[in-house]
């Protein structure tokens, strides 16, 4: 299938899938700009990290709102009270916690004046930023291959158009 | 002989190829069954439980309590300790899945909780040690030749087999 295809013509592992593939690069690149905050030159550091910065804030915090309103409560219908995703919720409050932390950090690493202690904080943040994501998005598309069986055609399209429109910008 | 700071970042250098095999190990376990990566699991538990766990504890009792010492009442060594116990958590955590990975029975909801574990012990890890490191640095200034090189030596004797 095309990688350009509209969510309309795929399905919502698919869209899911999509989406983690195209978050992936951004995801890996995490524990390498951790690497560097004293190791390239600053003004090159800053570059880098406001790329990653913008990436993570315009597109995955959008992406996991959307999964989060649209896709968790649909699951737990499903899975009545045999299973609850408030793990996967708590786990997306530590994300956005760990991304504010980042939003923290942005001002020093602009203005040059990070610190030992606070580089030592931003590199505890990207490595652990790194490490839910890596294995929070594996556990979502187990969940939504679950979805993939028990909804209807029309409500599958319903919730894949609604991963694809939390974007800021398409991804 | 070495200085203690040499000391130490020889220990670690030679602990981060282990450290990064976690994450490698990590997405072994996502791909594959456990036949392809039950050796490899085993022997990155061998190195966690019996260099990695007792370097930690030697640390904690040789090094953090000079720290403290010196630093006084300024700055305290709390939230690596904490970590410490984290790390031991998350070291038991994988003690756990060692009989299902060997057996062959790990379950998908068990190989997502190894991964969640061996990711985690691989981004605290590589942040700890580089911490540890810059902490080290300030005890070289300000202890005497004799006491750095005890500090070394029980650095040194904390390894159940010498790195």
């Amino acid at each position: 299938m095309d990688d350009q295809a509209p969510s309309a013509l795929r399905s919502l592992p698919e869209t899911t899938e999509y989406h983690h593939a195209l978050m992936r690069p951004h995801v890996e690149a995490l524990p390498g700009l951790a690497e560097t905050i004293d190791t390239v030159r600053r003004d090159a550091f800053a570059r880098r990290f406001e790329e990653e910065y913008h990436f993570i804030v315009d597109q995955i915090v959008p992406h996991i709102e959307a999964v989060e309103g649209a896709i968790y409560p649909e699951l737990e219908r499903l899975l009545a009270n045999r299973h609850s995703m408030l793990p996967m919720r708590h786990e997306h409050r530590e994300i956005l916690r760990l991304i504010r932390s980042l939003g923290d950090y942005r001002a020093q690493i602009r203005s040059g004046t990070l610190d030992d202690a606070r580089s030592m904080g931003l590199r505890r943040a990207l490595y652990r930023l790194h490490s839910m994501f890596r294995v929070h998005m594996a556990e979502e598309e187990h969940y939504l291959a679950v979805l993939e069986g028990s909804l209807s055609d029309q409500e599958k399209d319903a919730l894949a158009r609604s991963l694809d429109h939390a974007m800021a910008q398409p991804i | 002989m070495l200085s203690l700071p040499e000391t130490e970042h020889q220990h670690h250098e030679l602990m981060l190829p282990h450290i990064d095999a976690l994450a490698v190990l990590a997405e072994k376990v996502a791909e594959g069954s456990t036949e392809a990566y039950a050796a490899q699991f085993e022997a990155e538990y061998e190195f966690v439980v019996n260099q990695l766990a007792p370097h930690v504890e030697r640390i904690e009792e040789a090094i953090y309590p000079e720290l403290e010492r010196l630093m006084q009442n300024r700055h305290s060594m709390a939230p690596m300790r904490h970590e410490h116990r984290q790390i031991h958590r998350l070291i038991g955590s994988l003690g756990v899945h060692r009989e299902p990975v060997a057996s062959g029975r790990l379950t998908a909801a068990d190989a997502t909780s190894l991964r969640r574990i061996l990711y985690r012990l691989y981004a605290i890890l590589r942040v700890h040690l580089a911490e540890e490191e810059h902490y080290i640095a300030l005890l070289e200034g300000n202890l005497s030749p004799d006491e750095r090189s005890a500090l070394a030596r029980a650095m040194d004797h904390a390894m159940a087999q010498p790195l």
